[in-house]
């Protein structure tokens, strides 16, 4: 079976679906041992205007929260660090259709960007992007026996 | 002299009914201006109790809008959901909870209790314990007894989230939510506009 190489911003089975618009996140496994990637999959949709203020690169505008449920932690980061991408140009003048949609997806390793999850514990994750929250998924990583 | 008389005492009685009616007319015009200016301005009324709230914030007591808990949970309400830049942003919130999460607390639960804004149009996050434990004594628990399945504690706090995240005085668009163990509370959308 092919490893899935991550991060990937492609969509893969797992991907969530989004009705209309916002953004969602899933874990397949809510259970990971200590060695093992936490993989998250999450999709996106947006209309022009939010597309025009993330100026064409929306997971610079997706923020990822972990939160430890069992002791206090919390760690929040984007899932893109916008600091290295050239925006895209976006012409203004044009008037916004309101139902142009555009999404995308992304498959992380949560651990790879979050310091706070190399040790067993209880957490929860979501993701927020502009006026949209995605669930809350609550899993755990257990000790390595 | 009779006609004289009689003529002075209508005059008088005359003056005293005008001045009577003059006294009347003043008290009624006060009592409606404070009518209408209470119905004019219900905004300095609306500033007088956020004032008020202010000035003895943060507090651990029930308010009159601190949300309820039904079973086990934390939850928040705001005072209102748009701020002019530069005012307080009351939260009201409550949390119920049982033995073993007071127990996981050390008997100090607001110690556990995180606020998290995060701001909508633009990324960015801020989040704050409710109460700074480094200078609290926790309380023992004694921890051999069985727990009491059907026990609950619980609590209200009423803060100032301004104090808690500073980028809070910028205009903007955000929204709030607690967490504690295994719990959150309901996630508010709010507002900070411009004066």
């Amino acid at each position: 079976m092919p490893t899935l190489t991550l991060p990937n911003y492609t969509s893969c089975p797992e991907s969530p679906s989004i009705e209309d618009m916002g953004v969602q996140i899933k874990m397949t496994v809510k259970s990971f041992k200590q060695s093992q990637p936490v993989v998250l999959h999450g999709a996106y949709k947006i209309n022009q205007q939010l597309i025009r203020r993330a100026q064409g690169a929306p997971l610079t505008r997706i923020v990822l929260l972990v939160v430890r449920r069992d002791e206090l932690g919390i760690w929040t980061n984007v899932v893109q660090d916008g600091s290295n991408i050239i925006p895209l140009y976006i012409p203004h003048g044009a008037k916004d259709d309101p139902k142009f949609r555009e999404g995308g997806y992304f498959n992380i390793d949560l651990k790879q960007m979050c310091e706070l999850l190399n040790q067993p514990g209880k957490y929860w994750v979501m993701a927020s992007m502009d006026d949209y929250a995605s669930d809350r998924i609550e899993f755990e990583i257990l000790t390595e026996r | 002299m009779l006609y004289y008389n009689c003529t002075k005492r209508f005059i008088f009685a005359r003056l005293i009914l005008i001045g009577a009616v003059l006294f009347v007319n003043n008290a009624s015009c006060s009592t409606l201006s404070d009518e209408t200016s209470g119905q004019k301005n219900p905004k300095n009324r609306i500033e007088q109790e956020i004032k008020q709230d202010t000035l003895n914030l943060p507090n651990y007591t029930r308010h009159k809008n601190s949300p309820t808990v039904e079973n086990l949970g934390v939850a928040l309400v705001l005072s209102t959901l748009i701020f002019k830049k530069g005012e307080p942003v009351i939260v009201h919130g409550a949390y119920n909870l049982n033995q073993q999460d007071i127990r996981k607390a050390e008997g100090l639960p607001l110690t556990r209790i995180m606020l998290i804004v995060v701001r909508r149009d633009e990324p960015d996050i801020c989040s704050h314990m409710l109460q700074d434990a480094s200078n609290i004594n926790p309380m023992p628990i004694q921890s051999a007894q069985k727990d009491d399945p059907t026990y609950r504690e619980g609590g209200y706090f009423n803060v100032n989230a301004w104090h808690m995240c500073e980028f809070l005085n910028k205009p903007g668009k955000y929204w709030i939510m607690a967490s504690i163990g295994d719990y959150v509370s309901n996630r508010i959308e709010f507002e900070i506009v411009t004066k």
